[in-house]
């Protein structure tokens, strides 16, 4: 039976972090992740049927479904929502990279819906100081590289020439736009083997050939893995874990998949969570009611809210279209606040942000998009006419809202008795349902989204979705509070009434912020390493 | 749900492919008691519980998906870009299990459909009748058991687009003709 000081369980942006952390003080780290790991020459492939189309990076419907439902009454069915990635390196590996600090206003959630006299939801606030966290936010960017901070280190992407008529119209409405922070380096790191973004033709969807992106692979994991201290066990199925004490963890029950599905057992002083909010809350399910001392694992899930805005620019009108820079690169609304005269007339205190890109230059996916734009089903000749015409004519941007999604009863995760995993493992099941002040949120988004594009003078400037979810970025099912009876774990990370088993992951933040919260989770896990440095014994 | 009601992965994902739409669109079990039926071009034989191989299918399925994306005058459709070889071989990922099993269902009843409306097989027919039965589909003006007329055209949508502008190295897109047609880029990484 191997015995490590620490296991970490998922390789993600909670997971890799607290790892090399780990390590660096000293501590022996058994890193668990059920994915493969891709190299870089994987990641110069660009194949788009392989990568984006047949499951690459999240688990097929087929053997590991998630199921879902709009509420308790309905009938969940599979899905792969839910899913991030399973992958050695997590969502990082193919993110987006926006990399956005989180507000102070975004800690007080519980207070302001309060404040506003919002009913009918479960938010609290962070029981974690909020400087507690932001104050771990340089050193993430630094180590990830982050470029287009106003006065950071690095400077920002190549700009496509439409962002400086986003900003003129920015302007003219009155909306605070900035340059995006992007996970991104624009110059070579020689000494970590990674160099400056080399802008392909596609980014987001794909691993980096480059390592320009920082991923979790070329940070904290191969900063971790060159020190020694942590070792890494790929297609590595954490199925339970196990307790030697009510208050202790022993350790994990572990499913070599890449050795013909052996079991064993795996011990350790400290047992770290980090799988993502959705499956970090199955393990927890599936390992018994002692993982689950308030009853709180799974509930007070949120998802960030999604809007999209779509525009059409023709190289008619707009000929710089067609060449340039893939980024656009700006974000509207950061910080999500509202002129006060929106607030009142909506009713809501804050709202979100929006961010400027082109649409994903996938081919099939941007052929497939046309075919079934607008809910009707295009083909034959006049879909031949609509593709030639999107590909060679103009090119469509999209405006992006990432909105505040409020936790309340009806969100929530936990088994489905009915439909298993390839293991036999029941699988997570999703009941999701927008609380009623989403629907403001994503309302004033898409109506702004759509002011902006106009502005900016897009043709057939539609809200192709008026709310929806951004599955990936995903939380609250194991939210930090003082409490066993209104969250799953402490202000430390430690899962209430056990002494050595932390989550690091998403699902630990209470709230969806403002914006897209990557940063704020390896901040967090940041965080949450130091404390559990100070108080694990490190074996000689 | 819509199709688009999720930032799929991250961007740039399947959308006609995904999710559980489709899946609950296909019922789990085969539809029993369906008799053998032959198909242009195949065997008369069907699997024992009344299913068509691939085999026996794969001819309609190319016929609806060379509508779906023609050849005229605006370039080539995907026929010259190996829709048939790419189906085969797509089909024969086990992967693709519950899609294969839909298309096998969709192909039956438009090969019998089109015997009964036309005396032919849905292949010999001439393209205005080919279209029109594919327009009933789409419209949702059949009610067929087994699986969801739209989302059937649908599937074979995405199966088509692939095979238009995926990547050669999965038997369609010949020559890069899909590329081609939307620009001449080359995406995949591999090639340049």
């Amino acid at each position: 039976m191997a015995s490590w000081d620490a296991v970490v369980i998922g390789s993600g942006a909670g997971g890799a972090p607290v790892a090399q952390r780990l390590a660096a003080a000293g501590m022996n780290v058994l890193l668990l992740e059920r994915g493969k790991r891709f190299t870089k020459m994987q990641f110069e492939d660009r194949d788009e049927i392989e990568w984006c189309r047949r499951d690459r990076f999240v688990p097929s419907i087929l053997t590991d479904p998630h199921t879902r439902r709009a509420d308790a009454a309905g009938k969940a069915t599979p899905t792969t929502d839910g899913w991030i990635s399973s992958i050695l390196g997590g969502g990082t590996i193919h993110m987006s990279g926006f990399f956005l600090r989180a507000q102070r206003e975004d800690a007080r959630l519980g207070s302001r819906l309060k404040e506003q006299g919002t009913t009918g939801h479960s938010a609290i606030d962070w029981a974690v100081p909020f400087d507690d966290i932001a104050r771990h936010y340089p050193a993430v960017e630094d180590e990830m590289g982050v470029s287009g901070i106003a006065g950071g280190k690095l400077a920002a992407l190549a700009e496509h020439p439409m962002a400086q008529r986003a900003e003129a119209t920015a302007k003219k409405l009155g909306l605070p736009i900035e340059r995006t922070p992007r996970a991104i380096l624009t110059q070579a790191r020689p000494d970590d083997d990674r160099q400056a973004c080399a802008y392909r033709l596609v980014c987001a969807s794909y691993g980096c050939p480059n390592d320009a992106r920082g991923s979790m692979l070329v940070t904290y994991l191969r900063r971790g893995e060159g020190s020694g201290k942590v070792t890494v066990w790929t297609e590595a199925l954490v199925t339970r874990l196990e307790k030697a004490a009510p208050d202790r963890v022993s350790g994990v029950r572990v499913k070599r998949l890449d050795k013909g599905g052996a079991e064993e057992t795996v011990t350790a002083g400290t047992v770290v969570l980090a799988c993502g909010a959705i499956e970090s809350a199955r393990l927890l399910l599936l390992s018994g009611d002692g993982f689950n001392p308030g009853g709180n694992v799974g509930k007070h899930l949120w998802f960030s809210l999604y809007v999209d805005v779509n525009g059409w620019f023709p190289k008619a009108s707009f000929p710089e279209v067609m060449a340039g820079s893939p980024f656009i690169h700006r974000s509207l609304m950061v910080g999500g606040k509202l002129k006060k005269d929106e607030a009142v007339a909506l009713g809501l205190d804050r709202a979100g942000m929006l961010d400027l890109l082109w649409q994903h230059d996938n081919p099939i996916h941007r052929a497939e998009r046309l075919a079934i734009e607008g809910g009707g089903t295009l083909w034959g000749r006049a879909l031949k006419e609509r593709i030639k015409a999107q590909f060679t004519e103009g090119r469509s941007m999209l405006c992006e809202g990432f909105g505040e999604s409020i936790p309340h009863p009806g969100a929530y995760v936990d088994l489905d008795s009915t439909t298993k995993d390839q293991h036999g493992l029941p699988a997570a099941r999703l009941t999701y349902a927008h609380h009623p002040r989403d629907r403001k949120v994503a309302e004033h988004l898409g109506k702004t989204g759509l002011a902006v594009l106009k502005g900016m003078g897009a043709q057939n400037a539609f809200v192709r979705v008026g709310i929806g979810e951004t599955l990936i970025l995903q939380g609250g099912t194991t939210r930090f509070g003082d409490e066993a009876k209104d969250s799953v774990t402490s202000p430390d990370g430690l899962v209430h009434g056990i002494k050595n088993l932390y989550v690091t992951d998403g699902g630990v933040l209470p709230s969806s912020m403002t914006a897209p919260g990557t940063l704020t989770i390896v901040a967090n896990a940041l965080r949450v390493a130091e404390g559990i440095v100070k108080r694990a014994a490190v074996r000689p | 749900m819509s199709a688009f009601d999720r930032r799929s992965l991250l961007l740039g994902g399947a959308t006609l492919l995904g999710g559980g739409a489709l899946l609950s669109s296909c019922p789990k079990e085969p539809e029993h008691g369906t008799p053998p039926a032959k198909d242009a071009g195949g065997r008369a034989d069907a699997d024992a519980d009344g299913q068509m191989s691939l085999d026996d299918v794969l001819p309609t399925l190319v016929a609806v998906c060379e509508r779906l994306l023609p050849s005229d005058d605006l370039g080539p459709g995907v026929r010259e870009a190996g829709i048939d070889a790419y189906l085969r071989k797509a089909l024969a990922d086990p992967r693709m299990k519950a899609i294969k099993s839909m298309t096998q269902r969709g192909a039956v009843w438009v090969a019998r459909a089109a015997k009964k409306e036309h005396g032919k097989w849905f292949v010999e027919l001439s393209d205005a009748d080919k279209d029109a039965i594919i327009t009933r589909l789409v419209k949702g003006e059949v009610k067929p058991k087994g699986f969801t007329p739209v989302a059937f055209v649908r599937v074979l949508l995405a199966l088509t687009l692939e095979a238009f502008l995926g990547d050669p190295r999965h038997g369609g897109n010949k020559d890069q003709i899909g590329w081609k047609f939307v620009g001449g880029i080359t995406w995949s990484g591999r090639q340049g």
